[in-house]
């Protein structure tokens, strides 16, 4: 009775992933980490999927067999085979699996040094509930608007003035929480010229529903010009 | 003194090795939160740094210590005479072989993590 | 014939000679009852309201949230039901339901009569009850709490919370939590202390095993958060700044104690589950459970592991990577338990011969549930991953996940199972079967879906949001389930309502059941068993199907009533040979009005009226001591009456009772509470970013060294008394109790004097008002040790307490090791470590 149910359950729910490309979606990525990460979660979706339906499968086949009758020694062989199997074979291969991609990936998100440039540096402040975004060594200061270089790491330097809020731009990569007192790098980048969405992720208080981020991504001569327009006027 | 096999049959067996593995980790990850707050290490080193090393190096120890308690265990729960105390102490030490592997698991696959990436990053 | 009539007759008579010492009063008396069926009922029904009025809240916002730009409610409101949602469901209904139906289970299974003490069950209640009616208050008066069930700081400090609608969380949530400490002391003593004679670890049914562990984990558990509680608390009544950060706090302290409460607590909620599970399919697919040392040790080690983990939920704060690791690691490596005891499960499926009945079918619900949600929860593990979806509605789903599937489900499991044993009678088959796809098909559409809505960028605790971002089809969707989910829950209800008027009876033991709580009557008397029998095995109803009738004849052990008292076996807590009798205390109308009498307190507190605080600590100080001082060496147990010959002796008497192994698991919480304290001071010293330390450290050292050497002095004194007191030696007790009574004070003024005549300034710097916290932390322990030694004194006056009943002295004696260990520690961290710092 049960696949009979779940079926109908997954067929919405794969029919809902055709509208995946939504303009805060993680699965519609377009930067290089949250390109990493959209590729991970289909691949621990299908791993997912196939343990899940394995193991109920086996379940209820379990519930359903008609089992011969067994001398004590075979029911303790079984019995082992599916405690060691199941219950330590299986997480640790997973794990084994699930850590191979995952660590290198979550190392290559790190603001590490970048050969041969520097990381452009933006700093962005939190307030209750509004973004300030400030580019050092110039005079600009925005708000809740931010504008970028598209194929360029960019450090963000995130603090807050007030609660803890997150800056999280789906599209381009994970979210880092913005702390009173402390300053967090989160590392982002974006492939190519286009509108983004961010939303502070954190619970802020009344007003975190409608904290919300623009972000604008040049092409690197566009962004050039941007600046010293902005910074002319 | 304690004879051994007391020891190996004490139901403190049955949180012994996890025990251990918490207060390494609490050793290690303050120990970790230290120096990187007092003496990072520049970020080009990667995981090559020395408190890196320091931390894999004590996982390893604990590890080796625990995987040999787990030893002692298991053999003490083989050894057992056939009385009705003995059962008892079969089921105590075969656990207590089980937490010191666990424990043994944890330690050494927390302590792999410092050979991959850097320390304070 | 005749024979069986008068055997009856007998059991009648027996029957009706136990219920006038275990029987329950009615009508206002009822407020007395200490019994655990009793007070394991009560906390199941009041838990079952509040999951309902949980359950109502998340109907509204399911409501608010069912089409993009709603403005139904507003964000103030919306705030506060997600806020409560999330309180109610985990302080209010979770661990109180499991602890209630582990407090009813627990004495049965083990073969006792009541928990070990009751008045302490009764007390947990009351302040369960008055906790939870205080913090619904808040939700009446339209000044809930509004910030998370998290509490965040600084969101939660006075600047950007005033109002009382934090102080409700804090001092309600922390009033409930002394139940659940409390529930956590009772159920690890019951479980080492009182099993029946013979049933040794490895005989104890596998339920016993996950309560134990989920005892002793709400013992080391919920101590952080009833910490950080008093210090957020501290910092918002009396501006000590603990999580300011200009004033050298820092606000991430908040977060580690509460996950360090928090990721245990989920475990203390799935463990009692998975114990639902382990005790239910064995029954239904008639065999013994497969690998029963491999679940135990699965038990044990989640417990351990779940403490290792609380930073998965702190994955964005910016921690470094490789720290991230190993508590990413942990995480993942909880999949091994919990692995091992899927798998038994399978196993004991498949080699049994599985029968099915409507437990069986919330038992497969909750595999697939708990399946989807412990493996999203792997994924959430990983660090990467965790930064894209932390926050977001995917979270939402998995946490719901792993808790309708690992606690809900279960528990519904369970309810159908004891069903018979609350009533006497048989849940309907067809309203059961509905009421099951109903709750499953609802709970999947909302949920499964919500996962995709997390993964298109929703994040959680938002009010409203806006169209065009692809919400709307599956928030839609959410909310038809939710509604189809909640239609399921009211016709479980409505089947279990109608099963007690309705429903078939029984019969003795009616799904062929191994464990012993089958073998009291259905429903039980209070007292459970009229002879407590020998149990040296796992499946005793399976090995002797006529326990039922020879308890029942009185054919086994402790039958004797005539002496009045209500009596138990205390065992071994390993072997559980039979060590002496326990005599347990009868109804009492203390437990109720100490509760009361704290509730006052919080009350107070929470409006701010000091004097009126006053009066109820007070109050609250006499009614507790009252409380001890009707303990131990019961009037009624005069030494003739003592013990039948070849019975061991009356607890009272031994050195070794359960008294003592209640103080041993208190300090062991209380130990959890002071290794916070701990951990915040070298935690705030080493990350905090404005951490502010004075040159010199702010108390004299000297008259600290002197107080220390005094209180050092009354333990060793203390300690000394005890030993002579096993040699059967007590001249002079009485005076020397005294003495040590008058030292233990004068280790207290010389404190007082020293910290009055220092130049901490709590309300400065964080240094400040951590070492104040360590201060009062040890004065209260070191006043408390006073008092319990001068009311010792004082019963020895009476003549309560002597070599003949050593008892409470042998009680108190922790107590004052553990105050002269944390004055010690506390002497080293404050005074020593800082120096030897600053010369480093």
């Amino acid at each position: 009775m049960m696949p009979s149910l779940t079926l109908p359950s997954l067929i919405i729910t794969l029919s809902l992933l055709s509208g995946c490309s939504g303009p805060q979606s993680i699965l519609n990525p377009a930067g290089p980490s949250a390109l990493a990460v959209s590729r991970l979660w289909w691949g621990m979706f299908g791993f997912s999927v196939a343990v899940l339906l394995a193991v109920m499968a086996l379940w209820i086949y379990a519930m359903r067999r008609n089992p011969r009758s067994l001398t004590e020694a075979q029911a303790d062989r079984i019995n082992r085979n599916w405690i060691i199997g199941g219950g330590l074979v299986l997480p640790i291969v997973g794990i084994v699996a699930l850590l191979s991609f995952g660590i290198p990936m979550g190392y290559r998100m790190l603001p590490l040094p970048v050969a041969g440039q520097q990381a452009l540096r933006i700093d962005v402040i939190g307030h209750q509930w509004w973004w300030e975004v400030r580019y050092p060594d110039t005079d600009i200061v925005l708000i809740n608007e931010l504008h970028l270089p598209a194929g360029t790491p960019v450090d963000i330097h995130v603090t807050s003035s007030d609660v803890i809020h997150s800056f999280w731009v789906p599209r381009l990569a994970g979210k880092l929480d913005m702390v009173p007192g402390r300053t967090n790098v989160l590392r982002i980048e974006a492939d190519a010229p286009g509108q983004f969405l961010g939303k502070c992720a954190e619970f802020c208080g009344v007003g975190h529903a409608h904290m919300m981020l623009e972000i604008e991504v040049h092409t690197p001569e566009d962004f050039e010009s941007w600046l010293e327009t902005y910074e002319y006027e | 003194m304690w004879p051994r096999e007391t020891l190996l049959y004490h139901p403190m067996q049955l949180a012994f090795g996890l025990a251990i593995w918490i207060l390494w980790f609490i050793v290690k990850y303050g120990a970790l939160a230290l120096f990187c707050e007092q003496a990072p290490p520049p970020i080009e080193q990667g995981a090559f740094t020395w408190i890196n090393a320091a931390l894999m190096v004590g996982s390893v120890a604990v590890t080796a210590l625990l995987l040999f308690w787990a030893n002692n265990c298991w053999r003490a729960a083989r050894s057992g005479n056939n009385d009705a105390d003995s059962e008892i102490n079969a089921f105590i030490a075969v656990l207590g072989a089980g937490i010191n592997l666990l424990g043994a698991v944890v330690t050494l696959s927390q302590g792999l993590m410092s050979l991959l990436l850097p320390p304070c990053l | 014939m005749n024979t069986n009539n008068e055997t009856r007759k007998a059991e009648a008579a027996l029957h009706d000679e136990f219920l006038k010492v275990w029987g329950n009063p009615r009508g206002w008396r009822a407020l007395t009852i200490v019994n655990h069926t009793t007070v394991g009922i009560r906390f199941m029904i009041t838990g079952g309201i509040f999951f309902l009025i949980g359950g109502l809240l998340a109907m509204l916002m399911r409501t608010q949230l069912a089409l993009p730009e709603q403005e139904i409610i507003e964000p103030k409101l919306y705030d506060q039901l997600f806020t409560m949602h999330g309180t109610v469901m985990m302080f209010l209904f979770a661990v109180p339901v499991l602890e209630g139906l582990a407090m009813y289970l627990i004495p049965k299974m083990i073969g006792a009569r009541d928990l070990v003490f009751p008045r302490l069950s009764a007390f947990g209640y009351w302040c369960y009850l008055f906790g939870s009616l205080i913090l619904m208050s808040s939700l009446v008066l339209g000044i809930a709490p509004a910030a998370g069930w998290f509490m965040y700081t600084p969101l939660t400090n006075d600047v950007y919370s005033p109002g009382p609608n934090v102080d409700f969380w804090l001092l309600g949530v922390t009033f409930i939590e002394i139940s659940a400490v409390s529930a956590g002391i009772e159920l690890t003593v019951s479980i080492l202390r009182t099993r029946t004679s013979g049933m040794a670890l490895l005989h104890m049914p596998l339920f016993c095993w996950y309560i134990l562990i989920m005892a002793l984990m709400i013992v080391f558990g919920f101590p952080p958060l009833i910490l950080g509680s008093i210090l957020l608390e501290l910092e918002r009544a009396a501006g000590m700044p603990f999580f300011d950060v200009a004033r050298g706090g820092d606000p991430i302290l908040w977060q580690h104690l509460f996950w360090l409460f928090g990721h245990p607590e989920v475990y203390i909620i799935f463990l009692p589950a998975a114990g639902i599970v382990s005790t239910l399919l064995p029954v239904f697919s008639r065999q013994p459970i497969v690998g029963y040392r491999w679940i135990v040790l699965a038990i044990i080690s989640t417990g351990f592991i779940s403490f290792g983990l609380w930073v998965h939920h702190m994955f964005t704060i910016g921690i470094p990577q490789l720290a991230q690791a190993f508590f990413s690691m942990a995480s993942m490596l909880v999949a091994i338990p919990t692995g091992i005891q899927l798998f038994a499960w399978l196993a004991t499926l498949w080699t049994g011969r599985p029968v099915y009945h409507v437990p069986m079918l919330w038992l497969v619900g909750f595999l697939f549930i708990f399946m989807i949600g412990g493996l999203t929860g792997v994924m959430l593990a990983l660090v990467p991953f965790n930064w894209q979806v932390h926050d977001t509605h995917f979270v939402v789903a998995h946490l719901h996940y792993v808790m309708v599937g690992g606690m809900l489900f279960p528990l519904i499991a369970g309810l159908y199972y004891w069903l018979p044993h609350f009533s006497g009678r048989m849940p309907s088959d067809k309203l059961a079967r509905w009421g099951f796809w109903m709750t499953f098909v609802g709970f999947n559409t909302t949920f499964l879906v919500m996962h995709l809505t997390g993964l298109l960028g929703m994040p959680r605790r938002v009010y409203t949001y806006p169209a065009g971002l692809g919400w709307e089809l599956p928030n839609s969707v959410s909310s038809m389930g939710g509604f189809i989910m909640a239609m399921g829950i009211s016709m479980v209800l409505l089947d279990i309502v109608l099963h007690f008027r309705f429903g078939r009876p029984a019969g003795a033991n009616p799904w062929q059941a191994d464990t012993l709580e089958w073998a009291t009557d259905t429903p039980p008397q209070p007292y459970n068993f009229i002879s407590l029998p020998d149990c040296p095995m796992r499946h005793p109803m399976w090995d002797s199907p006529d326990l039922q009738a020879t308890i029942a004849d009185g054919r086994h052990g402790l039958s004797e009533i005539d002496h009045g008292r209500r009596e138990t076996w205390g065992s071994d807590p390993v072997s559980g040979a039979i060590r002496e009798i326990i005599h347990l205390p009868g109804n009492s109308w203390l437990p109720f009005f100490s509760a009361l009498a704290l509730s006052g307190l919080c009350i107070s507190l929470l409006i701010r009226t000091y004097s009126m605080a006053l009066i109820a600590v007070i109050a609250s100080l006499v009614l507790l001591l009252r409380w001890s001082w009707k303990n131990g060496a019961f009037l009624e147990a005069d030494s003739d009456s003592a013990a039948k010959s070849g019975y061991p002796q009356l607890h009272s008497r031994t050195f070794d009772g359960p008294g003592l192994w209640g103080m041993v698991v208190t300090l062991l919480a209380d130990g959890a509470l002071f290794l916070s304290i701990l951990f915040g001071w070298l935690y705030l010293r080493i990350v905090a970013p404005n951490w502010q330390a004075p040159e010199t450290v702010p108390l004299a050292w000297q008259p600290l060294l002197i107080s220390g050497v005094l209180l050092t002095i009354a333990t060793f004194w203390h300690h000394f008394i005890v030993r002579r007191l096993r040699e059967g030696r007590d001249d002079h007790l009485q005076g020397q109790l005294w003495s040590i009574a008058v030292v233990g004070l004068v280790h207290c003024g010389v404190l007082i004097w020293t910290w009055s005549a220092s130049s901490l300034l709590a309300t400065q710097t964080a240094h400040d008002a951590v070492i104040s916290v360590i201060l009062m932390y040890q004065l209260f322990h070191s006043g408390l040790a006073v008092i319990m030694t001068a009311l010792q004194a004082m019963r020895v006056a009476y003549g309560y307490v002597d070599k003949g009943a050593p008892y409470e002295i042998a009680v108190v004696k922790p107590w004052w090791l553990y105050t002269t260990a944390v004055y010690w520690l506390s002497f080293l961290t404050v005074i020593l470590l800082p120096i030897a710092w600053r010369s480093a």
